[in-house]
């Protein structure tokens, strides 16, 4: 790698590409291009001035040698799973088969981890890993191909819809750190789950990224996932950040949308240090459509940064961002959005609206909601905004008896829960629990009540 | 005599540096129902809203005492568990608060701040929907967002509801009346008549007498430029409602609500006072 920051002490990986995976020599051989071509982003970047990536690249991280033990972790972390369905635990980025539990699939269907993808399932690979994200846009979508080891594959024929939902647990640190929140070679963790999600034509499914970790363990997760959804093809996909406040991560999601397919994608961050998320639909036929909601939730100094991308190629589809925030003590956000109407893109209808609300003096929120439009019979509209928690509303609350702190929830949890409202039960119920629980945690750190 | 609920005196209340109410004395026995009517901007809502505690409303003179005890001296939540309510003139839409969570999150902490234990989620919800039976209100706005897209109508049921659920000892209903048809108001008035007992209080802030039609008060007073100008029976609404608020020449006897404590004004109100409230 050409540059040699973030990570300390690479294994060879060209070694273990050649011995293990030597289909992929190209592929790996374009992403280190790629990668080499762009470097580390700088806050120089328009796409990237906000982000406060300067701490990270002063780290040194390092890749785990084995994988953790999920029964050494604690309590905290063996957190049941709130949904029936397919379960997939992962840490330090690689799976850990003893604590996953993968249910009957239907005749066709793959869902494995990406490291057992790498031996069996070449052929879908070699067709369809890298095919959505352009690595020479995305240095970290790059940096994630260069490390690429585990994470998972959800492969789904024609007509196959998976009753059930794959919920997907990242943990990236397990083990309890010294008082520095490194480990004790002075090192933090990082790892590159990567996953390819295919849906042919009329498939189904529903599947839940969950990001956690150790409360105090300073880490750094790059995600990518790649989404290729086929004519009809319907997909629910949630990412929830509930990461530490030494944890950092920057998650890649990218989508290719046939004719008449539908997402309908979920962000939920309530924890974790430097956040950034890049979500990049391309909606590449007719009638497709995309529904992006988000909700995060900031104290202290986080700082999370999602950059959305839609591109309407063709007619008659449909984009509608809704992302809600709440920002506390010195947190900071922000939110770019761009949907680009393209010129054959006629009848199509873009929306987008980022709210937020801003709890203290030190809370800062950038939004830049923007739409460039080549097209000329369109619908598309932008909204921003940023404000406070309505006092007129708050004093109705208290004078029901609710007191200041209680109605002050109440209403933030009110704000954050249109976000929440398209997703089906018992998801929904489990994402306003988490939600609850994370106002409650905030009230119960405020000086300020 | 009954047992005094609320007790004011020389309530002066000023909103950005300007008088609104200048020398306000009231007393309200247990049990009492009093009408406050008025010319719009005379500081009725005034008087409500500090009685309930709005932090944009404080007293720059004059004590307020309600059972006894110092009600200006309480936040606004404790105004609340110690029994007064305000059926807002506006009542607040909330999204995303159901009108049930509302009503349980309120009912709990009001019994919370006062010791007792929470309910019963089903009897809860039982009483909830006889009480939104009795108010012949569409059991649907129960899980509705809290006056989301209600109605002028519904809102003011959806006031009257939750003095019924919360059961306070001291209920201001601010200008519950207005804006409703004469079914709605009947509705409206029903739930209120049902509400009062030996042992509450009302004080109906009002602009016309219509409501006082289907509720009987024991009191009227007309609060005009700050000060409550005249005091009487349930005649007295009927006289404002034929002749309006327009003061009767000569000094009129204030009645006395108290042996000592009527709201005393000899010379009648000055006239073209903006109250900035409404």
């Amino acid at each position: 790698m050409s540059d040699p920051r973030l990570l300390s002490d690479p294994p060879d990986r060209q070694a273990l590409l050649s011995e293990l995976w030597p289909w992929l020599h190209d592929f790996y051989q374009q992403a280190q291009e790629a990668f080499q071509l762009q470097g580390l982003p700088s806050r120089r970047l328009e796409g990237w001035k906000y982000s406060r990536l300067d701490a990270l690249y002063e780290r040194r991280f390092v890749i785990p040698d084995d994988s953790p033990v999920l029964g050494d972790s604690p309590e905290s972390l063996q957190e049941n799973f709130p949904l029936a369905g397919h379960q997939l635990v992962f840490a330090g980025g690689r799976w850990l088969p003893e604590a996953s539990r993968i249910g009957p699939l239907p005749e066709g269907a793959r869902l494995c981890s990406m490291a057992q993808a790498l031996s069996s399932e070449r052929e879908l690979l070699r067709y369809y890993l890298g095919q959505v994200v352009s690595l020479q846009e995305h240095p970290f979508a790059a940096l994630n191909t260069l490390w690429l080891e585990d994470g998972l594959l959800l492969y789904l024929p024609s007509g196959c819809r998976l009753e059930q939902p794959i919920h997907c647990r990242f943990f990236n640190t397990l083990a309890s750190n010294t008082p520095t929140g490194l480990r004790a070679d002075g090192l933090a963790q990082v790892c590159f789950p990567r996953l390819l999600l295919v849906l042919e034509a009329d498939a189904e499914a529903t599947l839940i990224e969950e990001y956690l970790d150790n409360g105090e363990a300073e880490s750094l997760t790059v995600g990518l996932t790649e989404i290729r959804l086929a004519e009809q093809a319907q997909l629910l996909h949630c990412q929830l950040q509930r990461g530490g406040q030494r944890s950092s991560h920057i998650a890649g999601l990218h989508v290719e949308q046939a004719a008449g397919s539908r997402l309908q994608q979920f962000s939920l961050t309530l924890g974790g240090a430097m956040l950034r998320n890049d979500l990049q639909v391309q909606l590449l036929g007719e009638g497709a459509e995309t529904l992006l909601n988000g909700l995060y939730l900031l104290d202290g100094r986080q700082h999370l940064d999602n950059h959305l991308r839609i591109d309407h190629r063709v007619a008659d589809c449909r984009s509608a961002v809704l992302y809600k925030g709440v920002l506390d003590d010195r947190a900071h956000g922000v939110f770019n959005g761009l949907a680009v109407v393209h010129p054959d893109a006629q009848r199509s209808d873009a929306r987008q609206v980022n709210k937020n609300l801003l709890l203290s003096q030190g809370a800062e929120m950038d939004t830049k909601p923007e739409l460039q439009i080549e097209a000329d019979d369109v619908k598309c509209s932008h909204g921003a905004t940023v404000g406070h928690l309505d006092s007129q509303a708050l004093f109705y609350l208290q004078s029901r008896g609710l007191d200041a702190d209680s109605a002050r929830r109440l209403l933030t949890f009110a704000f954050g829960y249109e976000t929440l409202q398209p997703l089906p039960d018992p998801l929904k119920g489990w994402c306003a629990m988490l939600l609850e629980q994370a106002l409650q945690a905030q009230g119960a750190t405020d000086d300020h009540a | 005599m009954a047992d005094e609920m609320l007790s004011i005196r020389d309530l002066e209340v000023r909103v950005d540096d300007k008088p609104i109410l200048q020398g306000v004395n009231l007393q309200v026995g247990a049990g009492e129902v009093h009408a406050i009517m008025g010319p719009n901007g005379s500081g009725k809502s005034t008087l409500a809203y500090l009685l309930a505690g709005h932090p944009g409303y404080q007293a720059s003179r004059g004590e307020v005492r309600y059972r006894g005890e110092d009600l200006l001296s309480m936040s606004v939540e404790q105004r609340a568990a110690a029994g007064v309510f305000l059926a807002f003139q506006y009542p607040v839409e909330i999204p995303g608060v159901s009108n049930i969570q509302f009503l349980k999150s309120a009912l709990n902490s009001l019994r919370k701040q006062r010791g007792e234990p929470e309910l019963d989620a089903i009897e809860f919800l039982d009483s909830v929907k006889a009480k939104v039976r009795q108010m012949q209100m569409e059991e649907a706005l129960l899980y509705r967002g809290v006056n989301e897209g209600f109605s002028g109508g519904e809102k003011k049921s959806n006031e009257v509801l939750q003095l019924l659920v919360l059961e306070p000892t001291l209920a201001i209903l601010d200008e519950t009346d207005s804006g409703l048809d004469i079914d709605a108001l009947k509705r409206v008035a029903a739930g209120i008549n049902a509400y009062r007992r030996a042992d509450r209080s009302l004080v109906l802030v009002t602009h016309y007498q219509r409501l006082l039609d289907y509720i009987e008060p024991d009191f009227v007073h007309v609060l005009q430029g700050g000060r409550i100008s005249r005091s009487g029976g349930p005649e007295l609404a009927r006289e404002l409602e034929r002749e309006g608020y327009v003061p009767a020449t000569g000094a009129q006897a204030p009645f006395e609500i108290r042996e000592t404590h009527g709201s005393a004004h000899p010379q009648g109100p000055p006239e073209g006072r903006e109250g900035g409230d409404e």
